[in-house]
């Protein structure tokens, strides 16, 4: 049946006292951890803090908030210190980060362009990835400079993914190279299909 | 946004500079963002308020909305900036999915005579929560077993208050079979129904802002939320914020259903697409209280 529902009070966010940042290391339960991230909000000063703990954090719910209160202050020293968690094992924090830096493009586009000479191929994928739905105009000419310039075939087939949604005509030289220096036969199919969608 | 510059009789001309402070402004406390589609309807309305309150510019207008202690001209500008088209049984498959799918599996291990509560924001004027009612009363078969709660609440006070006088013309009341109709609803004459009494008392309206976390604590442990058509005018931050907080206030295992053209996809990944009845809703992941 349906009943009046009970009348709850509005009670503030924290008690007075508390510390955000002593909370989000240390809180006991997510609930006051999640709190204090939100807290730690509009406090530039924290960034590190913040950028830190994404990495240590279990709870998806309390990482989820930090990502917010960092892409609330974005900024290039959140944007720098997101991009280390491209390195992480954990498979969802990455792509927890991936989603975070598309909210700054502006920021990001910088450290991305610096990450495409990244030792690691994996980062460079996951650089690829970030910039096939980034929202800047560098975009697609930053995965053309790795279709045209990266060694690993795995990195160019991720960039070659995102042009084909975002290149125009002017990259087709470079997709075009691509079977020569790739002899798989699967590179030379997938720039096929790239060249005849971006050719129209 | 680009505002044209304009002379009117009685003010002094809104500038862009102008224009571009009150979006920022309201941005920051609504989490509503104004595209270039809307530019005629924000000028419209702000220059109503200003020319409401006998200001002569917009600097002065501005300092009431900001600096007023009792925050009314605040409440009255959101109010005549939001949207609230609405009518009964909108997109009330979704109120199938609730009985036929997100109650059965929310009450299956609880006691009978526990509490189940539901949540509608932006309620507008009321429609959607005495939607809800109905169809519970209707269509839910162990509505009898719970004590079901219905908060409803909305950033508008105006609205709010409509609608919890509960006053609906033929146009709102258009879905509705004429057996529902006189079942409870009385007609005032003048095509006006007003629904009755005992439904009116069942719901808990209430004026809150969704991006407010001070507001949100009011509304906590809720199983069921419905949040149609509202997060389409926030930009991606105020989304996440109030997707945040709504997390926040469910229960682990509840559910939130967004509007058609809504999806839960780029804003968060703790919540999980379920499908019922036609529609995908979304369930909250975790014990994160």
């Amino acid at each position: 049946m349906l009943v009046r529902a009970r009348k709850t009070v509005e009670c503030a966010q924290e008690p007075s006292g508390s510390d955000p940042a002593r909370d989000l290391v240390s809180g006991a339960d997510a609930a006051t951890r999640r709190r204090a991230a939100q807290h730690l909000r509009d406090k530039p000063e924290h960034i590190g803090l913040l950028c830190e703990r994404l990495g240590e954090e279990s709870d998806a719910s309390v990482r989820a908030a930090i990502l917010t209160s960092l892409v609330r202050m974005k900024s290039p020293a959140v944007a720098a210190g997101l991009v280390g968690h491209l390195r992480s094992e954990n498979a969802a924090l990455r792509s927890e980060v991936k989603e975070a830096l598309q909210d700054m493009p502006d920021d990001v586009q910088p450290v991305l362009e610096r990450l495409l000479g990244d030792p690691d191929n994996d980062v460079r994928i996951f650089v690829a990835n970030i910039l096939s739905t980034l929202a800047h105009p560098r975009a697609p000419k930053l995965l053309a400079r790795l279709i045209a310039r990266d060694p690993h075939v795995n990195v160019c087939m991720a960039a070659l993914d995102g042009l084909m949604e975002i290149g125009d005509a002017s990259m087709t030289a470079a997709i075009a190279e691509l079977p020569r220096r790739f002899p798989e036969p699967f590179v030379a199919f997938a720039a096929t299909a790239a060249l005849n969608r971006l050719k129209g | 946004m680009n505002m044209p510059q304009r002379k009117l009789p009685e003010i002094a001309p809104i500038t862009p500079q102008d224009y571009e402070k009150f979006f920022e402004f309201f941005y920051r406390k609504t989490g509503i963002v104004f595209t270039d589609k809307k530019a005629y309807f924000v000028e419209r309305r702000l220059v109503e308020r200003i020319q409401a309150t006998g200001c002569e510019t917009f600097r002065e207008y501005f300092a009431i909305v900001r600096f007023q202690s009792s925050g009314d001209e605040w409440q009255q500008l959101v109010n005549s900036m939001t949207v609230n088209e609405t009518y009964f049984f909108r997109e009330d498959y979704q109120f199938d999915a609730m009985v036929q799918g997100m109650l059965p599996e929310i009450t299956r291990d609880r006691r009978k005579g526990s509490a189940v509560r539901i949540w509608s924001t932006p309620c507008s004027t009321g429609e959607e929560p005495y939607s809800i009612a109905i169809h519970l009363l209707e269509n839910w078969k162990r509505a009898d077993d719970f004590d079901i709660e219905i908060h409803a609440s909305d950033i508008d006070t105006r609205v709010v208050a409509q609608a919890r006088r509960g006053i609906y013309g033929h146009r709102s009341l258009q879905r509705l079979s004429a057996t529902l109709r006189s079942k409870y609803f009385t007609a005032l004459g003048d095509d006006q129904f007003r629904i009755r009494e005992e439904l009116r008392d069942s719901i808990d309206f209430d004026v809150a802002n969704i991006v407010d976390p001070a507001n949100m604590t009011r509304f906590r442990g809720m199983d069921v939320i419905f949040c149609r058509n509202l997060l389409i005018y926030f930009d991606d931050v105020s989304r996440r914020e109030s997707v945040e907080l709504l997390y926040e206030c469910l229960n682990p295992g509840g559910f939130i259903c967004l509007g058609h053209s809504e999806s839960m996809a780029r804003i968060s990944s703790l919540f999980r697409p379920r499908k019922f009845a036609d529609t995908i809703v979304y369930q909250k992941v975790g014990s994160g209280a």
